[in-house]
């Protein structure tokens, strides 16, 4: 009798610690898996969304410049030919206006998560009301810019109803380019308003996730802290460093759990705008 | 005791405890692992998916290099060179081959086609024998005739709907393979080691994907951004009829369904749209009028010489901008949305087109900056002038007012000094911008005399000036000056003037196209002649233009073989300048078709070719007289052009593979799929892209 409950002892610690590694083993993977399926559906949308990109040097953009060096999270502000939210079923235009934010108001649901505006724009001249997809005018000093006319497409705490969670795990949003010269860049113009979108061979987008089960482990306010940790694309930067510099500001924090800190996946993608010439 | 234990053993409430225990855990842990692999596997499937959209997406990329790197090789091996500037070797030469075009799709240049017959100076497309819409993939993939056409670009089968299958003849791109190695021609799976479904290491022929593509020539269509006026027409007619830029071509010359033709309804929801801030026309999308304001702003827009189309206007109008068409994709929702007309109409209209404002006849496009600007004429327009310091530099002359018996007249002494010149300079160099007189003999044949080219430039300078005055110019020996005489209403008083021809028209206003610069004489009783193949005053078509914007968009390649592209730059056209009359559809449709016939036997190499292609219009609104003959030139010469190739390369690319068990080529496996519109501006001359456009089409 003893040594067959000693054989089950040792049976029942041998499945419960064969339980607990797999356990383990699931759960690492889990994460990434979590952290790599909130990751993915962005970057894939952010494809669409540049594949489609009008790339016309008369239309209006709001993208970092020399001007508009954007510290900490980025934002990005575009027209692009795929369907958005419309605010009327008919005279439907093929163009909307695309925006992607973390979205930085502390009383938001949304709050370091990362936002993508669809706005669905109508036919020009179908409406006083719903602005269509403006070009550049009046000549020298335009003020049909996507920042004038949409100024929350261009901010990173004003609502609007056409913004939708897209990265509710993805809390750093960073990009710079690579232009057709072959060089990489911040943004190489003086100002939104002379943007030649022409010259960019690619927008390299990077950014940081965590997945769900490491942020109930954090507060909000840590992950900000975390987020002002990664820093920003440097003219300086050669291919890869950006992501190199965030591991080494993540391996370097102190003060918030390691686990949490182990477990925050960092992606890099190139989108191609342009085909060569 | 043995038996005991055994016995104790069989009681109900330990018996089988180990085995749930056991079984618990077993349960636990497969639910775990379960779990684990379904979300991974899932995951997995998502991340291949993930894969196969970007890869095929490269794959379709690298197809589009390679179909674009064909044509830059087509014109290199076509040339007389190997580096620019790229002359054709003939003719021939200036356009694309076309490969597996039917003869029913005028827009087709070529598609990928099994034994393709290209021959050189053209790249074979590299297709092997399996046709993308009837061989059906293992997993049941194809692209129907109805995909191969959602771009409108090939004429349709039933024009009374928007259904866009095309007409019976046209065959579907058949694929082109791709292996390791690259795209190459195939003629069956293979076997071993080198075999396309072998995936060993080193196994060049294992095939990864296949593309299948399409070109056409936008750059023969009409620029739906520039082309179309409003209706009613601008008044007076002569707005529209000395046409100039290609928003003067009349859109009504479109067929659409049946016997009709696009209406002007149709039109106005077009122009509406896209030239709302300037043209401000009253009502709503789509339904727009124009009062005559309007239409007055639409010319004034349209007639600057200075605007490249490129971009849409700067103006603002209730907040809202004017619209330029960003895709095709655009113009076909555009047109379908306001019922803006049936979708045959949009296998004339393109969206994209990009032109080099630059010459090709003979050795100008390197020995020459540019062409010169008619606007330069103005100067002209009234004596004494308003800026003579301009005149010396364009013209290289010198103004004398008028002094006792001898009326106002002009010294040429070059672009400086005072001093008359007995011989005109020649033109020597490159990117030269020689002044007017230097730029004629530059045209005119080797010979011709200082007394000829002199008297030309006096008689384009009374086509413009307001004076009825025949203009003369002082040149040779300052001692005893010669005397070279324009063509004006009035004859000069000056001994040995000849007198005014019988019948004559002086246009004494500012020249509006190239083709008018046909009104001048080159004597006293012979017109320059842009009506006759061969005329050697046709280099001047080639090296005047009205805009002078370069690059530049709406301007249609000559080449053309779309015959309502050119049938509607011709309708309307004024074919006598005293009574306005101008070109009818019934006329400009069989004239187009006679200009298709001589580019298709003799491709334009260049805008003096249109000389030929006025003389092998035979209709009869257009042979009357020179006056008549010479409408083509003038309707056509300063929109038309030959050295840009503009295309539209239609390309599909699938990812995928050869199972183990393939049989036949047409057994691939399709992973990932990507298509993409291509627009894209050759430059025949250099080899250089001016532009691109790259689409992404999501069906």
């Amino acid at each position: 009798m003893l040594v067959a409950v000693a054989i089950l002892t040792l049976l029942i610690l041998l499945f419960a610690r064969f339980l607990n590694s797999a356990s383990t083993i699931t759960t690492l993977g889990t994460k990434r898996i979590d952290a790599d399926s909130s990751a993915r559906p962005l970057l894939d949308r952010m494809g669409v969304d540049f594949s489609q990109m009008v790339k016309r040097s008369d239309v209006s953009y709001f993208v970092k410049t020399q001007t508009n060096t954007q510290v900490g999270n980025d934002q990005i502000a575009f027209y692009s030919a795929v369907t958005g939210y419309y605010p009327s079923p008919s005279k439907q235009s093929p163009v909307s206006l695309v925006a992607y934010r973390v979205n930085s108001d502390s009383t938001s649901p949304s709050y370091n998560k990362v936002e993508r505006m669809g706005k669905g724009l109508i036919w020009s001249g179908a409406s006083p009301t719903y602005i269509p997809i403006l070009f550049l005018a009046p000549a020298g000093a335009p003020t049909t810019t996507i920042d004038n006319i949409w100024p929350a497409a261009t901010n990173s705490s004003t609502s609007d109803s056409d913004y939708e969670l897209v990265g509710p795990h993805v809390f750093r949003f960073e990009y710079y380019y690579l232009l057709t010269m072959g060089a990489l860049s911040p943004g190489p113009w003086t100002s939104t308003n002379t943007v030649a979108i022409k010259d960019v061979a690619a927008i390299v987008v990077a950014i940081a996730a965590i997945d769900p089960k490491s942020k109930v482990l954090v507060t909000n306010s840590q992950i900000a802290t975390i987020a002002g940790s990664l820093s920003d694309y440097t003219a300086s930067m050669g291919p890869g460093q950006l992501l190199a510099g965030w591991q080494s500001a993540l391996d370097g924090i102190t003060g918030i759990p390691r686990q949490v800190i182990s477990n925050i996946r960092l992606y890099e993608r190139y989108f191609y705008l342009s085909p060569t010439q | 005791m043995k038996f005991r234990f055994y016995s104790s053993l069989k009681q109900p409430q330990n018996k089988g405890a180990a085995l749930v225990l056991v079984l618990a855990f077993v349960v636990l842990l497969s639910g775990l692992v379960v779990a684990y692999l379904s979300q991974t596997s899932t995951d997995r499937r998502l991340a291949k998916s993930s894969f196969e959209d970007t890869s095929a997406d490269l794959l379709a990329r690298s197809a589009l290099d390679i179909v674009v790197g064909d044509f830059k090789q087509e014109i290199v091996d076509g040339s007389t060179s190997a580096s620019p500037p790229y002359t054709p070797t003939s003719n021939a030469n200036v356009v694309p081959m076309r490969s597996g075009n039917p003869g029913t799709v005028p827009n087709l240049i070529r598609r990928s086609v099994r034994s393709d017959g290209l021959v050189a100076p053209a790249v074979p497309s590299r297709a092997s024998a399996v046709n993308s819409s009837t061989d059906v993939s293992v997993n049941g993939r194809s692209v129907s005739l109805d995909r191969w056409n959602t771009h409108y670009l090939i004429p349709k089968s039933d024009t009374s709907n928007d259904d866009p299958a095309p007409v019976t003849s046209f065959i579907a791109p058949d694929w082109v393979i791709v292996s390791r190695g690259g795209p190459s021609v195939q003629t069956g799976i293979g076997t071993g080691s080198s075999a396309l479904n072998n995936a060993a290491n080193g196994n060049l022929n294992y095939v990864i994907g296949r593309y299948a593509y399409a070109v056409y020539d936008e750059g023969g269509l009409l620029d739906v951004n520039v082309a179309g006026f409003p209706s009613p027409t601008p008044a007076p007619v002569t707005y529209v009829g000395r046409k100039g830029v290609i928003a003067f071509a009349d859109l009504t010359a479109l067929p659409t369904t049946g016997s009709s033709f696009v209406s002007n309804t149709v039109i106005n929801r077009i122009i509406g749209w896209r030239n709302y801030a300037t043209v401000q026309p009253t009502g709503t999308f789509p339904s727009f009028t124009f009062t005559a304001a309007a239409t007055s702003n639409f010319v004034n827009y349209f007639l600057d010489t200075s605007r490249d189309f490129r971009t849409v206007a700067t103006n603002l109008s209730s907040n809202r901008t004017d619209q330029g068409f960003i895709t095709r994709a655009e113009l076909i929702k555009l047109r379908s949305d306001t019922g803006a007309g049936a979708a045959t109409m949009l296998q004339y209209l393109g969206t994209f087109s990009r032109e080099s404002n630059h010459s090709t006849w003979g050795n100008s496009g390197t020995e020459l900056a540019g062409r010169f600007p008619l606007s330069r004429f103005d100067l002209f327009a009234i004596t004494p002038p308003n800026n003579a310091a301009a005149i010396q530099q364009y013209f290289g002359l010198n103004y004398v007012p008028a002094s006792g018996p001898t009326a106002e007249h002009w010294r040429y002494c070059g672009t400086s000094g005072n001093t008359l010149l007995s011989a005109i300079p020649s033109v020597s160099g490159n990117s030269q911008s020689p002044d007017l007189f230097p730029l004629l003999k530059y045209a005119l044949p080797t010979g011709t005399s200082i007394s000829e080219i002199l008297s030309i430039g006096a008689s384009l300078i009374d086509q413009r000036d307001q004076n009825d005055d025949t203009t003369w110019i002082e040149f040779g020996d300052p001692a005893a000056p010669q005397k070279a005489f324009g063509v004006d209403k009035n004859a000069s008083t000056e001994p040995g003037a000849p007198p005014p021809p019988s019948t004559l028209l002086v246009l004494n206003r500012d020249f509006r196209n190239v083709g008018e610069l046909g009104y001048a004489y080159k004597n006293g009783s012979t017109s320059l002649d842009f009506r006759t193949a061969g005329s050697s005053d046709a280099p001047l078509l080639d090296l005047f233009t009205y805009n002078t914007a370069t690059p530049r968009s709406g301007i249609v390649n000559l080449n053309t073989q779309n015959i309502y592209v050119l049938a509607a730059i011709l309708m309307g056209a004024i074919t006598t300048e005293s009574s306005s009359a101008t070109v009818p559809r019934t006329a400009a449709t069989p004239a187009a078709t006679s200009i298709i016939n001589a580019t298709t036997s003799l491709p334009a190499i260049g805008r003096q070719d249109v000389a030929r292609l006025a003389s092998a219009v035979t209709h009869s609104t257009f042979t009357p007289n020179e006056e008549t003959k010479e409408t083509t030139a003038r309707a056509l010469a300063e929109v038309g052009q030959t050295r840009t190739w503009g295309l539209m390369i239609d390309v599909i690319a699938q990812t995928g593979r050869y199972p183990p068990n393939a049989a036949s080529l047409a057994n691939f496996v399709v992973e990932g799929e990507k298509r993409y519109w291509l627009h894209v501006a050759i430059d025949r001359f250099t080899g250089q892209i001016i532009d691109q456009q790259l689409e992404p089409v999501y069906e």
